[in-house]
């Protein structure tokens, strides 16, 4: 007997949800806000997606099921999420290493002063009552009062539904919240509110939130979290395959599963913000503006834009120019006639939030007449890598698929940044293996610093040649044929009585992605005529490039060497761009003017591209003492 | 002297030389060795030896991707020289290779292909983000054994299915055999989208290429 629908019941999360026995396991904890990692989008490749079936019959092992799991695991019924159909309902378990953990989140960024002409400001009305002589509507009496604000004021209906009740509770005298000459929102007058905006950068894996008072430019909270849509694919081009695969999902692409989930996980950031602050006087209502910043997919999903043509060659947006969004309309908790804010997009695959990078990386030598001649490399480092240079006052970016194997992806012990991670790594000339884990937890894996300087050392240590082979130099070092591995943790240290190795394998992931880092920014180098000795600064932005070594990602040669004291680590630059264009209407005109300026180098069909990388792809001699 | 030659042409594949690769080449060609010659007796073997210890695990891809280089600069070489003296390599058959439509990767496909013609085939590369009209015209054209079909991007595996109907309603999907491969394709896509072949790397693809011609 068939049935058309499915109960599946996640634990230890405890949540049920009915799919078609056409819907995937992954699916159905996707459908139930669970998030199992899914590197690959759900195509059987990454095996992050493990579970096991503790009750229930799911569809048979599919070829990548057999390939990942041994006779044993079978046995203890483990799957792959992504590959398993049920055919009754199931109980299925999902262990700890399969949930996207809590992570460590990079927020702090630094910061400076700051010139305030934020976009919206707000001031105290007072309304002439009603009376039996005097009968005009509310809104009338409003613009009376607004006199001679008034001309031309937009009014929001938010604000009308608002109007009645407010200037009745508040005795006619209330404070009303522009944008520009549109009443976005009207506050009791007593006591002055405090007017916030919201500042969130929004990363293929990671999210960070700020709340910035407007009318004194402080930050007043602020929060991370993973972003939520990675339960549907690591990458962006995963999540969109999964909405082309998902034809259902792609009517309304501002209801789609993505879309949604973003949102939700903004509103649970905003709570958690407000509720740290505990002042009664602010709520959801005090939230008067936004600047949303992210890559261009991730701008498109969080507006409600179709991806689908972000997903196919040539990668066209549906929109660059920057966009005001009203956030009722797309369920942002924040002042509903609130404008979000979002700046222009570049290219492709160069979004809103490196223009947002760019404002306090590399436009301070841009607009400085005396620097403007500086040369000044500016990369944030991520599943995409955005590059910029800065050179004879011009701008060049690039953007280069370097993948997630620095989130953890694809590499044996690799994980996030999370607590237990080792996230560095020295061999000493005696060739002990110190190293030290986040939270100073018993290590159970890799982060991407600790996956870097585990390279950088084992090549300074002479483990590993040029090439990347193993050289057996170690008692440490295992070499069976094709399978060579370093361990770096006995299983007894270990955090899960497991030995921490690194394998060929993973260092061969590694050199894809630093190879691909590194011939971006050899050919911006090349195109303006540079050598990287001439950069007068080399800016590393973004979470990763803030933890990392680098004199480990110049040893590997993701960096070519530039002397230590101009690089600059600068932490969430996208971030704290995204908080100087709400405190400042010039910030988002110099936001548009970069945004247009900027020679956009595509990488795809550059003719030295194929050559750089491969040439990337091998460690650089040694003498290059750092 | 032609002897030494060899060995040189030889040792700069199995060195990761491409630029010795190409001198040594000319240096042959000078000395009147016969370009059939150099590449049975200099490339072919040192090929060889770096799949072999890439099989082994010695081996890696960058020093795969280096030695294609090479073997590349030296044909640049030697075409012209067999097509003059009207010579062709002998075949273990004929590939039809190319990158799917919307997908411009082409770093593992031209890798594909080198080792391929290394190992005696006769390789045809349409390039990358083919469309599958192209596909089709040329497999009634060339009438190749093998059509290796190469994506890398999760959006672009698709069109590997797309040119597989598209041959079955062109008629001509039992005239021709589909390999595939790319990063995110697997065994059991392959087996879902009915392709004749999948092969995780290049030594693998020149292995499946022989099974397939095999029978
Ligand atoms: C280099 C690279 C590029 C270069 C390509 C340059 C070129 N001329 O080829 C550039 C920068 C242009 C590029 C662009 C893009 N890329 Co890219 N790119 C890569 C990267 C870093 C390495 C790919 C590579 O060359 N590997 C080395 C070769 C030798 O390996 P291979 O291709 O897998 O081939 C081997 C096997 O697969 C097999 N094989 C291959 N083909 C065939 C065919 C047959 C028949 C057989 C049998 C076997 C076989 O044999 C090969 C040799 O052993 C990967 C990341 C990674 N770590 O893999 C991302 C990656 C593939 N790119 C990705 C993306 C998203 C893009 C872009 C969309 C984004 C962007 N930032 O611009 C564009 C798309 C352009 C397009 N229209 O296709 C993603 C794909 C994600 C996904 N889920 O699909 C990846 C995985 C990175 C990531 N995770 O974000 N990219
Ligand atoms: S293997 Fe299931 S999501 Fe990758």
């Amino acid at each position: 007997m068939t049935s058309d629908r499915f109960t599946i019941h996640l634990q230890p999360i405890g949540r049920r949800i009915q799919i078609r026995p056409d819907q995937s396991i992954l699916e159905a904890a996707q459908l139930a806000g669970v998030e199992i990692n899914s590197v690959c989008g759900g195509v059987g490749l990454c095996e992050a997606c493990r579970v096991r079936v503790i009750k229930g019959q799911l569809s048979d092992p599919t070829l990548d099921e057999q390939n990942a799991f041994s006779t044993d695991e079978v046995r203890q019924g483990f799957r792959l999420a992504c590959q398993a159909y049920p055919q009754s309902d199931v109980v299925i378990d999902i262990p700890p290493e399969s949930l996207s953990t809590p992570q460590r989140l990079q927020l702090e960024s630094q910061q400076k002063s700051q010139e305030l002409d934020p976009v919206v400001r707000q001031s105290t009305v007072e309304i002439q009552p009603p009376s039996i002589e005097d009968l005009r509507s509310d809104v009338t009496r409003l613009r009376a009062a607004l006199q001679p604000e008034a001309g031309n004021l937009e009014l929001d209906y938010c604000v009308i539904q608002k109007l009645p009740g407010l200037c009745r509770s508040s005795g006619w005298k209330i404070q009303a919240i522009f944008h520009q000459s549109k009443l976005i929102q009207i506050l009791p007058a007593t006591p002055r509110p405090r007017i916030l905006g919201l500042a969130v950068d929004i990363g293929t894996t990671k999210v960070a939130a700020y709340f910035v008072d407007i009318e004194s430019g402080g930050i007043l909270a602020q929060a991370g979290s993973m972003n939520p849509q990675i339960a549907f694919g690591e990458d962006v081009i995963s999540r969109i395959s999964y909405l082309i695969n998902h034809p259902d999902q792609r009517k309304h692409p501002n209801q789609n599963l993505l879309h949604q989930r973003i949102i939700e996980g903004l509103n649970k950031l905003i709570d958690k913000m407000l509720s740290e602050i505990a002042d009664p006087l602010i709520s959801h209502e005090n939230i008067v503006d936004a600047v949303v910043v992210g890559n261009t997919a991730m701008h498109h999903l969080f507006a409600g834009l179709p991806v689908e043509q972000l997903g196919i060659s040539p990668y066209v947006p549906a929109v660059s120019e920057a966009l005001y969004i009203p956030a009722k309309d797309i369920g942002l908790a924040i002042a509903p006639a609130a404008l979000v804010y979002l700046p222009p997009n570049i290219a492709g695959y160069v979004g809103a939030d490196h223009v947002a990078m760019l404002l306090p990386t590399i436009y301070p030598y841009y607009s400085d007449s005396d620097k403007k001649h500086s040369k000044v490399m500016a990369i944030d480092i991520g599943t995409n890598t955005e590059i910029s240079l800065l050179n004879n006052g011009k701008i060049t970016s690039c953007s280069c698929a370097s993948g997630p194997a620095f989130e953890g992806a694809h590499i044996q012990f690799g994980m996030r940044a999370a607590p237990g991670a080792i996230e560095k790594i020295q061999i000493t000339p005696e060739k002990k293996i110190l190293y030290k884990t986040i939270g100073d937890q018993e290590p159970v894996g890799l982060c991407g610093s600790g996956i870097l300087d585990a390279i950088a050392e084992m090549y300074s240590a002479n483990l590993i040649d040029s090439k990347g082979m193993f050289l057996n130099n170690h008692p440490n070092m295992h070499i069976e044929g094709r399978n060579m591995e370093f361990v770096l943790v006995p299983a007894e240290e270990s955090g899960h009585h497991q030995e921490i190795v690194l394998t060929r394998r993973d260092v061969n992931e590694i050199q894809l992605a630093k190879g691909a880092i590194r011939a971006g920014i050899n050919i911006l180098l090349a195109e303006a005529g540079l050598m990287a000795q001439d950069l007068d600064a080399f800016i590393i932005a973004g979470a990763f490039g803030t933890y990392i070594d680098i004199r480990s990602a110049m040893k590997i040669g993701m960096f070519p060497f530039v002397p230590l004291e101009r690089c600059h680590q600068v932490g969430n630059a996208a971030g704290a761009g995204a908080r100087q264009m709400l405190l400042s209407k010039r910030y988002r005109q110099i936001a548009s003017e970069l945004a247009n300026q900027i020679h956009y180098i595509e990488l795809s069909n550059h003719p030295k591209f194929a050559d750089e990388f491969s040439k990337s792809l091998f460690f650089p001699a040694k003498e290059l003492s750092i | 002297m032609s002897q030494e030659i060899f060995a040189k042409l030889t040792n700069s594949l199995v060195d990761g030389d491409p630029d010795a690769t190409f001198e040594a080449t000319k240096e042959a060609l000078a000395a009147g060795i016969e370009p059939m010659a150099i590449i049975k007796e200099g490339l072919i073997p040192g090929m060889n030896i770096v799949g072999e210890k890439f099989s082994c695990g010695e081996y890696f891809l960058p020093d795969l991707i280096i030695a294609a280089d090479g073997m590349q600069k030296a044909m640049v070489l030697l075409e012209p020289e067999l097509l003059k003296r009207q010579q062709a390599i002998e075949s273990a058959g004929t590939v039809l290779l190319g990158t799917v439509k919307g997908d411009i990767h082409e770093i593992g496909k031209s890798l594909v292909g080198t080792m391929l013609s290394a190992n005696g085939f006769k390789v045809h590369d349409l390039g990358v983000d083919v469309p599958t009209e192209t596909f089709i015209a040329k497999v009634q054209e060339m009438k190749p054994d093998i059509l290796g079909l190469s994506a890398l991007l999760t959006t672009t595996m698709v069109m590997q299915r797309e040119v597989i109907k598209a041959l079955a309603e062109a008629g001509i999907r039992d005239q021709v055999k589909v390999m595939v491969g790319g990063a995110p394709v697997t065994r059991s896509w392959a087996e879902e989208i009915g392709a004749d072949g999948y092969a995780e790397d290049a030594m693998g693809a020149v292995q499946i290429a022989r099974q397939l011609v095999g029978k």
